[in-house]
């Protein structure tokens, strides 16, 4: 019987407060119960295990944002290459041309980038 | 030809501003008689074809049609009389304002031409939504010269007039928008589309408010007058000219025009209300004229017990008052323009207008003092002006509605005649004082201003007939439209 | 399609143009040459034309021809009044000029959308350039602040519109118009939760876009913070975009099911004419009072949306005339603060004080446009806000008229604050009549004014269109 009434996902629905339910429990029952015995290497942040050195919250150049974000930029638009390499054979020469297109404006971009030195670091 | 007439200050007032400096005034007086001229001879024309066809004297050409708003005008005899009158002071405004200099005449000469043509265009058109654009257009001018020229506190002042008469026609929009809506599809504006309606009585009140409020301020009766004594005060003179002698008018056109014809039941369900309201104003506005000690303010508020009769005679609507509106509306507006002239020839010559400060001016200027008599007994009706035979069709039709009223009503005669001849008497005559030593009679010019008003103040006393004839057969079949 | 294409290939090259050092000017009249001629291209080729689908994402039928139009000659016109604007920025000029084109390029998707994932692409492309436009005076604080805010509270906005498309799909199965319009002409009782709340969000998305109570918060900070010439921008051709797309959506989309968003409309019009025009009262920055100036116009326009009952080509008209005369009147007077500008660093009204003493052009420019925004005849400012009432009291909602009419008034109140400064006011110092307009902008302008009279005395010119 294939019916898709929302009733259908009532079990889905218990065991999500089920799975919350156990997690806020045990998590208030550890807060409550357990011992608390607070030292300065416990409060201090984890590192690896390496003592850490200064304060995290150092001031540092722009210039890691603007390269991170045009990584993330450029990398994101790769993402549109996949779909259309598993369709190649079906969306043929039309693909191909359209595919140019969108690379050529990805390249204008680059050499945008390039030109106005944002990926300079001096 | 009708056309023409209107479009004429139009055209004048674009024309004035390839001219610079003081030749503008001369440019404008002439453009004033023309138009004057112009209007002489529709006037000829009307009487030759008084009982022949009208044809000519109405225009109906398609303008909107995505709304069905026609460029519609119509001259009939009421109209034609406010158009003379709105063209026979526009050139002795101008000429009054010859002793003054403004800061680039052309924006004032242009202004008072461009609200000209608002105000014929209010007295001519034939469909609300014309006629509502021209109510309008004849307001913008008129606040820019008040504004502009005036008092200290001019601006105030006039902004809260602004808004004031704005208010009032927006109702009134919603009030022709309504009636455009009630009439069969395709819809218009037009007056005889408007005039075939037949809406309930209290569908007819409701209307009659919306338009009765534009008006009303307009005029303006009691209790909304509150903007016009300060506006009057703080205008320049020719500002409050404009404003009393012509535009006021407007109000009572539209009732005439727009309210008894489209919506008898509503006019006769509130009539008896604004009758008490306009008698009421006529006392109120007297009694206080009498308490003023600036001469401008004192005309101010005698202008409002003036046009409360008006207003008064105007609702009780029977035949003879109605033709003491018409006739009135002409004398009111000759009467009034007439006494701002004379208070501004004295301004500009002592500086005051306080009326304890002036006197004795009669012995230094004997022709100023005589003019200004006869222009002052018209305002207080003596037999043989003008004034005496308005108020007199005016008291005799409210006399016919209730005698009380009239009674009442009649006393704004013996309070006008207290307040002005005490004004002439304290202005005029008595001491001279330091202010009113050096006084000079009137030159030519401003002698060329008074005469011809003087001139028409007697004949209209003498022979009213020239007027009331133009009149009678559409006051007529407006007390049968009530019928 | 040719207008996007084109548009977008304008768009990159005057990014390139400016690595290479092109003159500006150049760029300029290039851009505003190749507008036009898409404007040209676009009302002549697609206007009455039957082949103007896109496979189901944009359509240019005559609505968003009319409206495509209107984007691109209002842009060609503040484009030549925007010297004063890249005057003050030194570097990366023609990469604003790009942005502003790519701006473009997305309304032009917003007012032709046949499909709501193309609504979506069409608000991103069109708002993403104008967080960066809005921030355009780097070391301004105002201009910080109005980018941030703006970006902040668009992000949002777009999340929320977002919401509101999935669940409209998950209600009618479909993001294409057509479908989602059948699909309500057979259900038109629906009133599900989820249909409820998807056109909630997208009300409340749209909402935003033009700034309607109670979503018109950064307006007047964004109004005020940004430059001039981008104030004009967003008050003008955004707006026009704005509304394109939420009446495309509400009007012909929605329509079927309209008992269920009239009223809301109808509350968010009568508050977004009174908030806005209460709280312009007591403003004393030009551009803060043009802020709320534009949201109480906003209401007036919202309030076509409430026409559903009426033939379509009189809404059409009657949306598009207000539109029209709206942006052409707030052109030519932000036309006169970028002039005043010029020689004074101040948007406070008082700086206005003496213009048309100093400079009668300019003081008949505003004085035209301030009566046709306050809605004087004979004006296009009239006859806009009369189509509104006509059809608000035709449609039977007599209060919401009411409540209009005595906006209009407060409206004249505060737009004669400025005129009254420019008019009737004594200057303070000398520095107005120092402003040295060139012969172009005094064309332009003054045919702006003629065409305020022209429209306002023969509307049909813009009404009948339809």
């Amino acid at each position: 019987m294939e019916t898709n009434l929302p009733v259908d996902y009532l079990p889905i629905l218990i065991q999500f407060f089920v799975a919350a339910g156990f997690v806020v429990t045990t998590m208030v029952l550890t807060h409550l119960v357990g011992p608390k015995r607070d030292s300065k290497n416990k409060l201090e942040s984890f590192e690896c295990g390496i003592e850490s050195v200064g304060n995290a919250r150092n001031p540092f150049s722009i210039k890691y944002f603007l390269t991170a974000i045009l990584f993330v930029l450029f990398d994101v638009e790769v993402i549109f290459m996949y779909p259309w390499a598993v369709n190649f054979r079906e969306l043929g020469i039309f693909g191909f041309v359209e595919m140019l297109i969108f690379m050529t404006f990805l390249l204008v971009g680059f050499f945008y980038v390039i030109k106005r030195k944002a990926l300079d670091w001096e | 030809m009708i056309t023409a007439l209107l479009l004429f200050p139009l055209l004048a007032s674009i024309f004035l501003l390839f001219f610079k400096g003081e030749i503008v005034k001369k440019v404008a007086l002439a453009a004033a008689i023309i138009e004057l001229a112009l209007s002489v001879w529709v006037w000829s024309v009307f009487c030759s074809t008084c009982t022949t066809s009208k044809e000519a004297f109405s225009v109906d050409i398609p303008w909107i049609s995505s709304l069905g708003v026609h460029f519609a005008l119509k001259v009939d005899g009421i109209s034609l009389i406010l158009i003379l009158l709105t063209n026979f002071l526009i050139p002795l405004i101008i000429l009054s304002t010859y002793k003054h200099t403004y800061n680039k005449p052309f924006t004032f000469y242009g202004l008072v031409f461009a609200m000209q043509t608002g105000l014929l265009g209010v007295f001519m058109s034939y469909d609300a939504f014309l006629f509502y654009i021209f109510w309008e257009v004849a307001l913008i001018p008129v606040y820019f010269i008040s504004a502009l020229y005036g008092g200290k506190r001019r601006i105030e002042v006039t902004l809260k007039f602004f808004i004031y008469t704005i208010l009032g026609s927006l109702f009134m929009l919603i009030g022709i928008i309504y009636l455009y809506l009630q009439t069969p599809n395709a819809h218009s504006f037009s007056w005889s589309a408007f005039q075939l309606l037949e809406l309930s009585p209290d569908i007819q009140g409701l209307v009659f408010l919306s338009f009765f409020i534009a008006f009303a301020i307009k005029m303006p009766i009691f209790p909304f007058h509150t903007w016009q004594p300060d506006t009057y005060t703080e205008s320049n003179a020719a500002g409050t000219m404009l404003l009393s002698g012509i535009m006021l008018k407007m109000g009572i056109f539209g009732v005439i025009r727009w309210i008894i014809p489209i919506l008898p039941l509503g006019f006769m369900k509130w009539d008896d209300i604004v009758i008490v309201l306009a008698v009421i104003g006529i006392v109120y506005a007297s009694i206080i004229a009498i308490q003023q000690k600036d001469a401008k303010r004192l005309v101010a508020y005698s202008s409002i017990a003036h046009v409360g009769l008006i207003a008064a005679g105007l609702f009780v609507a029977n035949e003879i008052s109605l033709q003491g509106v018409v006739i009135q509306m002409l004398n009111h507006g000759v009467n009034v323009v007439g006494m701002f002239v004379v208070l501004d020839i004295i301004e500009s010559r002592t500086k005051t207008r306080e009326i304890s400060s002036l006197g004795g001016i009669a012995s230094r200027a004997p022709k100023l003092a005589i003019l200004f008599l006869i222009i002052l007994l018209g305002n207080v009706a003596l037999p043989l002006t003008n004034g005496f035979v308005g108020e007199f069709l005016l008291l005799n039709g409210l006399f016919g509605y209730n005698s009380y009223l009239a009674a009442f009503a009649g006393l704004t005669i013996i309070l006008g005649a207290v307040y002005m001849l005490r004004t002439f008497q304290k202005v005029m005559l008595g001491q001279l004082t330091s202010t009113t030593e050096d006084f000079t009679d009137l030159t030519p010019n401003e002698m060329a201003v008074l005469i011809p008003i003087v001139a028409v103040i007697l004949v209209i006393g003498v022979y009213p007939n020239i007027f009331t004839s133009l009149s009678a057969a559409d006051v007529k079949s407006l007390v049968g439209a009530l019928k | 399609m040719v207008a996007l294409i084109s548009l977008s290939i304008l768009g990159v090259f005057s990014m390139i143009a400016g690595l290479f050092n092109v003159n500006t000017k150049a760029v300029l009249t290039i851009s505003i040459v190749t507008i036009l001629g898409v404007l040209g291209f676009t009302a002549g080729f697609h206007w009455n034309n039957d082949y103007s689908r896109f496979y189901d994402m944009l359509n240019f039928d005559n609505y968003a021809v009319a409206f495509t139009c209107a984007i691109l000659g209002s842009t060609a016109i503040l484009l030549l009044f925007s010297e004063h604007f890249f005057s003050n920025i030194k570097q990366y000029i023609t990469e604003y000029y790009s942005l502003i084109i790519f701006s473009v390029v997305g309304m032009i998707a917003m007012v032709a959308f046949d499909n709501l994932a193309m609504l979506f692409l069409g608000i991103e492309i069109m708002s993403v350039p104008l967080y960066i436009l809005v921030g355009s005076q780097k070391k301004n604080l105002l201009s910080n602040e109005s980018s941030l805010k703006y970006f902040l509270m668009g992000a949002f906005t777009t999340g929320i519109l977002l919401m509101g498309i999935t669940l409209i799909y998950g209600e009618t199965g479909s993001f294409d118009l057509s479908t989602i319009q059948s699909y309500f002409q057979e259900n038109a009782t629906d009133s599900s939760p989820i249909l409820l709340v998807g056109l909630f969000f997208l009300l409340a998305a749209m909402a935003f876009k033009v700034s309607a109570a109670p979503f018109h918060f950064w307006t007047p900070d964004v109004y005020q913070g940004s430059p001039t010439f981008i104030t004009a921008f967003m008050s003008t051709v955004v707006k026009i975009a704005g509304f394109g797309a939420f009446f495309r959506l509400f009007y012909i989309c929605f329509a079927p099911i309209s008992e269920v968003w009239t009223t809301a409309i109808w509350v968010m019009a009568a508050l977004t004419i009174t908030i806005g025009s209460i709280t312009a009262v007591f403003q004393n920055d030009i551009k803060r009072l043009l802020a709320y100036s534009s949201i109480s116009h906003a209401g007036y326009m919202l309030i076509s949306l409430l026409m559903v009952k009426n033939v379509e080509s009189e809404a059409f008209g009657a949306i598009f005339y207000y539109v029209i005369s709206y942006s052409i009147s707030s052109i030519a007077l932000f036309s006169v603060i970028m002039a005043v500008q010029k020689v004074k660093d101040s948007s406070s009204i008082d700086a206005f004080k003496g213009l048309a003493k100093a400079n009668p052009l300019l003081g008949i420019i505003a004085a035209v446009s301030i009566a046709s925004l306050a809605g004087l005849p004979p004006t296009a400012g009239f006859l806009a806000k009369f189509y509104i009432l006509k059809s608000t009291v035709e449609s039977g909602y007599v209060w919401l008229a009411l409540i209009a009419v005595t906006n209009a008034i407060i409206g004249i109140f505060y737009y004669f604050k400025v005129l009254i400064a420019i008019y009737f006011k004594e200057a303070e110092d000398q520095s107005l009549s120092l402003i040295a307009s060139s012969l172009a902008y005094k064309i332009v302008a003054v045919l702006l004014v003629i065409g305020i009279l022209v429209l306002g005395i023969f509307p049909d010119l813009v009404y009948s269109i339809f």
